[in-house]
C-alpha cells in the first residue's frame, strides 16, 4: 500500500504530462519501456536509436490524441522496415544484439496496432523480455534496480488491464492489490532463487557477439601492449584468501608465451600432458577464491603454482602450468584455487622443447644476440650464464617508464643500447631474447603483479594497471625459475604498486596517486559491496548453489536434487494454498479483530469463550479468574461494548483503546506468571 | 463420439457443481467448496514468457535474470490465492425481480457483498443476460442488475449464474456458480391493437353496455351523476364546474361502475393459444385501466370479477401459467 502510493503519484504526474492517455494500463507500461530501453539506449547503433525514438514518438502522439489503433499494410511495412534496419545496422540476423534491437523496435509496432487487452498483454511480455535483456549489459545493482522496478511497472499494467468494466474499480485498488502481491512474492522469490536447481548454461551456446570488445590483457605481447593497460584502474580480478597467506611478491600467472617471431610473443599450441605439474611434494598452502572480470581471454589468472582450480567454467591445465578455459570468459566468473609455495621440482625438458625454447628468428636484434652468444661461450654452466645476464641488465642502468619512445624493429636492441628505458614488456622481451641467445630455454609470462588489499573486506583487488610481464628460464637442476627483469631497472616494483614506484605522475589514474587516499578509501568500500553483490547475488550460479547446499550439509546428486526440490516445493505450495483457502475469512472490522485477539489470548490460558457467552458474561468470568488483571480486562471490554452496543464511541478510537489495553493485559499476565 | 464424451463430462461437472452449491436459494456465500480457479489464456501466455526468459537467463548465465524470473513466478503463485481471495467470502444474493411481459427484459437484482472493506472487480454472467447497471449503496456491497431476455411467458428462473473475477493480474480466473431458485413472472405479451371485448362479456351493470363500445384506453365522461356531500373531491369532474355546471362525479370511477367477465371462448378469432392469451392479457390490462371489476373465464377455471393490483397480478399469473399447446 505504502510503496504503491509514490508510484501512483508519479503516474498521475506522467498522465498530466501526456494528456488523457488512452487506456489506464498504458502509463506504467510506457514507463517500464522507457526504463528498459533508456538504460541500454547508448548501446544501440545509431539507426536503431533513431528507429526506437521515432516509433515511440509516433506512439505517444497517437495515444495522446486518442487516435485508434493502426492496422493493415502500413503496419506490416513498418515491421519489415524495422527488420531491414536491424539487418543493415548489424549486418547479420541472428544474435543477441540484433535480437534485442528487433524487439526494441517491434514492441512499439505491436503497441501501435494494439486494440484488445490481449494485444496490450503481448506488449507487456515483450517489455519483460527487454527488461531481462538489461542484464546482458551488466549485472550491477543499478541494472537490477532498473529491471526490477520496470518489471514491477509491467505487473502494475497487468493489474490495470484486468480492471473489469462491469464493476468500475478505482485504479488505486488495482495498484494496491498488485503491489501487495509483489511484496508477498518476495520471500518465495528468495526461496526459489536459492533452492531451484540451476541448470548450468549455456544451452545453445553464446553467440559470437556476446560481450565483444573488452579492454584488458591480450594473449600476445609486443612492445607497448602492457603499458597501455597501466592507465586503466579497471578491476581485472578480486581474490579472497580462504586459507593460508598469500606469498610476497604476488605474481598472478596468465598466458605463457613461448613462440617469438621477432616482434611479438605468442603462446604455443603445445598441449601435451605434463605429469611433473602434479608431482609436487608440498601440501596446499593457500586456498583462495578469485572473481575474474569478463574478458576476451581464455586464460585464468592464478597464483603461481596453483595446482587445483575449480569454477563455473571448465578449466584445463596447460603443460606450462597455466590455466585455460574452453571458452572466453565473457561473464564474470568465480574460481576457487589451491596453491603451494616453495621451489618446484626440477622438471625435465625434452631436447625438442629445449630447441624450440631457445630458438630466435634470424636477423632480429643482432646486438643482443651477439652478447648472449658470447656469454654462452664464456660460461659453460647455465646458472653462470643466467647470473651474467642478470648482471648485465643491472649494470645497464635502465630507466623504468610508462612512456618509452616507440620501438618498431629490434626492440631488444633499442631497449638495451639506444633508449635504455622501457616498461615491463620491453625488459622481459630483451631479457628473453638474450637468454635464448645464450642457450637458456626461456618463456615469457603475462599476468599481474601485486594488487591492493581492500581494507573494507580483506580481499585483494588486482587492476589492469597491475598488468605485468616477466620471464621464466629453465635450468636443468632447478626446473623453471622466475626472473623479473623489471626489478633490475626498478627493484621496488615487485613490492610496491605502480603509482608509488613511477616517478612520473601524468598518465596514471587519479586514484593510483598517493595524495588521493581518501577517494581511494571510498572506492574500496564501494568495491567491497560490489564484490559481495557479485559473489552472492549476481554470481550465484549452479556451482555456488551446489556449494551452498553442501555447506548446509546437503549433497544431492543432480537428478535426485531436482526431484526432491520440485516435489518439496510443490507440496509446500499446495499445503500453503490449502491452508489459506480453508481458513475462515478474517474480519476487516478493526474492533472485531482486537476482540478476537483478546479471545485467542485467553483461550491459550484455558479460558476459551463459550459459543453462547456474550462479551459481558465472558468478561465477568475472566475477572473472577484473574482478579489481579481485572482492571485491564475492564479497560479492554469497555470500549468494545461502548462501540458495539451504543455509547457513541467511534470504531477506530475504540479499537485503538482495545489495542492499548491488550498490550497492558499481556504484560500483566506475564508478570503474574513470573511471580 | 467425442461430442458425446464432452456432453457427458459437462453433465457430470454440472451435477457435481450443483451438489456443492445446493444450499443456495437465492443467496450464496462463496467458500472454498464453491470456488473454482483455473489459469486464463493470459496466464498461460505469461507462464510461457517466463519459461523463455528463464532459458535466456540459463543460456547467458544471468543470475539476476534468474532472480527476476523467479520473482515474477512468485508473483504469479501469490496471484492464485489473491484471485481466490477476491471472490472468497463474497455473498451473492439474487432477489425477486419485478414481473414483466413476454418479450421485455427481466431485470434480476443481484446484490454482491464483500466481507472485506471493499469489493474487488467481479464479473457476472448468466444465460442470455448481461449486467447493465451498478448501484453502490455502501462501500462493501454493490447491486447489479442482470438484464435477461424473455422469450416465453411463464415462471422463469435466472439459470446458471456465474460470478467470476480475474483480479488482480488477470492470469487466473476464479469463479463460482449458483442456480438461484428465485423466480420471475413473465406474463403473456399483450396484443398491441386488441379489438374490444364482446357484448356477451357485459354483466349485471348497465354501464358495461357502454363499455363494449369502448376501445381499451378511451375515456367516457358521459356517465355522470351528481356529487353528494362526503364523496371525495378529487373525483369531481372539474371541467363541468369550470363551465359553470354543477359538481358532477364520473360514475365509471365509482366502485359500482361495473364488471366484466373476459372469456377464453371470446378470443377464438385471435388464432392459436399464445395469441388468444395475448388478447386476454390486453383486455385484462384495459379493464384494469378503466377501473372495471374484471374476471376471467379460462377452460376449467373461472376467476370471479374483482378489482385492484393484486387481483390484476393474480389474473396475469393465471394467464402466464396457462398450459401451452404443446404440453
Amino acid at each position: 500500500m505504502s510503496e504503491s502510493a509514490p508510484i501512483a503519484r508519479l503516474l498521475r504526474g506522467l498522465n498530466r504530462l501526456t494528456g488523457r492517455l488512452a487506456g489506464t494500463a498504458a502509463a506504467p507500461l510506457a514507463l517500464a519501456l522507457v526504463l528498459a530501453l533508456g538504460s541500454q539506449f547508448v548501446e544501440f547503433p545509431l539507426g536503431i536509436q533513431a528507429g526506437v525514438a521515432l516509433l515511440a514518438f509516433v506512439w505517444f502522439l497517437r495515444r495522446r490524441r486518442e487516435l485508434g489503433a493502426l492496422g493493415g499494410w502500413r503496419l506490416w511495412l513498418t515491421g519489415l522496415a524495422c527488420a531491414l534496419v536491424v539487418r543493415w545496422q548489424y549486418g547479420y540476423w541472428f544474435g543477441q544484439e540484433p535480437g534485442v534491437a528487433l524487439v526494441a523496435l517491434l514492441v512499439w509496432v505491436k503497441w501501435l496496432e494494439a486494440r484488445t487487452e490481449r494485444d496490450e498483454r503481448t506488449v507487456a511480455v515483450l517489455t519483460l523480455f527487454l527488461l531481462t535483456a538489461v542484464f546482458l549489459r551488466g549485472q550491477t545493482p543499478l541494472h537490477a534496480l532498473v529491471a526490477f522496478s520496470g518489471a514491477g511497472l509491467v505487473l502494475l499494467a497487468c493489474a490495470r488491464l484486468t480492471v473489469s468494466p462491469i464493476l468500475p474499480t478505482p485504479l488505486a485498488l488495482a495498484d494496491r492489490d498488485a503491489g501487495r502481491a509483489m511484496l508477498w512474492a518476495l520471500p518465495l522469490a528468495v526461496l526459489l532463487f536459492v533452492l531451484v536447481p540451476r541448470v548450468p548454461g549455456p544451452l545453445w551456446g553464446l553467440p559470437a557477439d556476446a560481450r565483444a570488445g573488452r579492454t584488458g590483457m591480450s594473449e600476445t605481447m609486443e612492445a607497448g601492449s602492457i603499458a597501455s593497460l597501466a592507465r586503466s584502474d579497471e578491476i581485472a580480478f578480486v581474490v579472497e584468501v580462504l586459507e593460508g597467506r598469500l606469498p610476497t611478491p604476488r605474481y598472478w600467472r596468465g598466458p605463457v608465451l613461448e613462440v617469438y617471431d621477432g616482434r611479438s610473443w605468442k603462446p604455443s599450441s603445445w598441449r601435451a600432458a605434463n605429469p611433473m605439474l602434479d608431482a609436487l611434494p608440498q601440501p596446499a598452502q593457500v586456498r583462495y577464491r578469485s572473481l575474474q572480470e569478463p574478458s576476451d581471454l581464455t586464460w585464468v589468472f592464478t597464483l603461481e603454482r596453483t595446482h587445483a582450480l575449480r569454477g563455473a567454467a571448465d578449466v584445463e591445465r596447460m603443460p606450462t602450468g597455466s590455466w585455460r578455459t574452453r571458452r572466453p570468459l565473457l561473464q564474470r566468473t568465480l574460481f576457487e584455487g589451491e596453491a603451494r609455495s616453495g621451489e618446484p621440482l626440477p622438471e625435465p625438458l625434452s631436447p625438442l622443447s629445449i630447441r624450440a625454447l631457445t630458438s630466435l628468428p634470424p636477423g632480429v636484434n643482432p646486438r643482443t644476440r651477439e652478447i648472449g652468444e658470447a656469454l654462452s661461450n664464456r660460461y659453460p654452466r647455465p646458472e653462470d650464464r643466467l647470473a651474467a645476464i642478470i648482471d648485465f641488465f643491472r649494470e645497464r642502468g635502465l630507466r623504468y617508464t610508462l612512456t618509452p619512445p616507440p620501438m618498431e624493429r629490434d626492440s631488444a636492441d633499442q631497449v638495451l643500447f639506444e633508449v635504455r628505458a622501457g616498461f615491463c614488456e620491453h625488459f622481459a622481451d630483451a631479457f628473453a631474447v638474450m637468454a635464448r641467445a645464450a642457450g637458456i630455454p626461456t618463456r615469457i609470462v603475462l599476468g599481474y603483479l601485486g594488487g591492493e588489499r581492500n581494507p573494507a573486506n580483506g580481499t585483494w583487488v588486482i587492476r589492469q594497471a597491475d598488468a605485468h610481464s616477466w620471464v621464466e628460464v629453465w635450468l636443468a637442476r632447478r626446473g623453471w625459475v622466475r626472473v623479473d627483469p623489471t626489478t633490475f631497472a626498478q627493484p621496488e616494483r615487485a613490492e610496491r604498486p605502480l603509482g608509488e614506484v613511477l616517478g612520473e605522475r601524468e598518465g596514471l589514474p587519479l586514484l593510483l596517486r598517493p595524495e588521493w587516499r581518501w577517494a581511494w578509501r571510498l572506492r574500496a568500500q564501494l568495491e567491497a559491496w560490489e564484490y559481495g553483490w557479485n559473489v552472492w547475488v549476481a554470481g550465484f550460479d549452479a556451482e555456488r548453489q551446489r556449494r551452498l547446499w553442501q555447506n548446509l550439509g546437503w549433497r544431492p546428486d543432480r537428478a535426485l536434487g531436482w526431484a526432491l526440490a520440485a516435489t518439496g516445493m510443490a507440496l509446500a505450495l499446495a499445503a500453503l494454498l490449502a491452508w489459506w483457502l480453508q481458513r475462515p475469512p478474517t474480519s476487516r472490522d478493526p474492533l472485531e479483530r482486537q476482540w478476537h485477539r483478546f479471545c485467542r489470548l485467553m483461550a491459550r490460558r484455558g479460558l476459551a469463550r463459550a459459543p453462547a457467552e456474550g462479551p459481558l458474561d465472558y468478561g465477568r468470568r475472566l475477572m473472577r479468574h484473574f482478579p489481579q488483571a481485572s482492571g485491564e480486562i475492564e479497560a479492554l471490554l469497555r470500549p468494545y461494548l461502548q462501540a458495539r452496543y451504543g455509547g457513541g464511541l467511534a470504531t477506530e478510537e475504540a479499537a485503538a483503546a482495545m489495542r492499548r489495553a491488550l498490550r497492558q493485559l499481556r504484560r500483566r499476565l506475564r508478570q503474574e506468571k513470573s511471580a | 463420439m467425442s461430442l458425446r464424451a464432452v456432453s457427458i463430462w459437462r453433465n457430470w461437472l454440472e451435477r457435481w457443481q450443483r451438489r456443492r452449491a445446493s444450499a443456495s436459494e437465492g443467496t450464496l456465500t462463496v467458500t472454498h467448496r464453491t470456488l473454482y480457479i483455473l489459469p486464463t489464456a493470459a496466464g498461460v501466455g505469461f507462464a510461457l514468457a517466463l519459461v523463455v526468459l528463464w532459458l535466456l537467463s540459463i543460456n547467458y548465465l544471468l543470475s539476476l535474470g534468474h532472480a527476476l524470473v523467479f520473482w515474477l513466478a512468485a508473483v504469479a503463485v501469490v496471484a492464485i490465492p489473491s484471485t481466490a481471495a477476491t471472490l472468497r467470502g463474497v455473498t451473492i444474493e439474487v432477489s425477486e425481480p419485478e414481473a414483466v411481459f413476454a418479450g421485455e427484459h427481466v431485470r434480476w437484482p443481484v446484490t454482491l457483498r464483500a466481507h472485506t472493506a471493499r469489493l474487488r472487480p467481479l464479473a457476472l454472467s448468466a444465460p442470455d443476460a448481461h449486467a447493465f447497471a451498478v448501484l453502490t449503496p455502501t462501500a462493501g456491497s454493490v447491486r447489479v442488475f442482470l438484464e435477461q431476455e424473455t422469450g416465453q411467458r411463464g415462471l422463469r428462473r435466472l439459470g446458471r449464474l456465474t460470478v467470476a473475477t480475474r483480479h488482480p493480474f488477470g492470469w487466473f480466473r476464479a469463479w463460482t456458480v449458483l442456480w438461484p431458485t428465485v423466480t420471475a413472472w413473465v406474463y403473456p405479451r399483450p396484443e398491441p391493437e386488441a379489438p374490444p371485448w364482446s357484448v356477451a362479456a357485459a354483466t349485471t351493470d348497465g354501464a358495461s353496455a357502454r363499455a363494449r363500445r369502448l376501445r381499451p384506453g378511451e375515456e367516457d365522461f358521459d356517465d355522470l351523476r351528481p356529487w353528494r356531500m362526503g364523496e371525495p373531491l378529487q373525483r369531481i369532474v372539474w371541467k363541468i364546474v369550470a363551465r359553470g355546471g354543477p359538481r358532477m362525479l364520473a360514475r365509471r370511477e365509482s366502485p359500482a361502475s361495473g364488471s366484466v367477465l373476459l372469456r377464453w371462448s371470446d378470443t377464438l378469432s385471435a388464432g392459436e393459444t399464445e395469441s388468444r392469451l395475448s388478447r386476454l392479457c390486453a383486455w385484462v390490462l384495459a379493464a384494469h385501466r378503466q377501473g372495471l371489476a374484471f374476471g376471467v373465464e379460462l377452460p376449467g377455471i373461472i376467476v370471479p370479477p374483482n378489482r385492484g393490483k393484486s387481483h390484476l397480478h393474480a389474473v396475469l399469473r393465471r394467464l402466464a401459467l396457462f398450459p401451452s399447446e404443446t404440453s
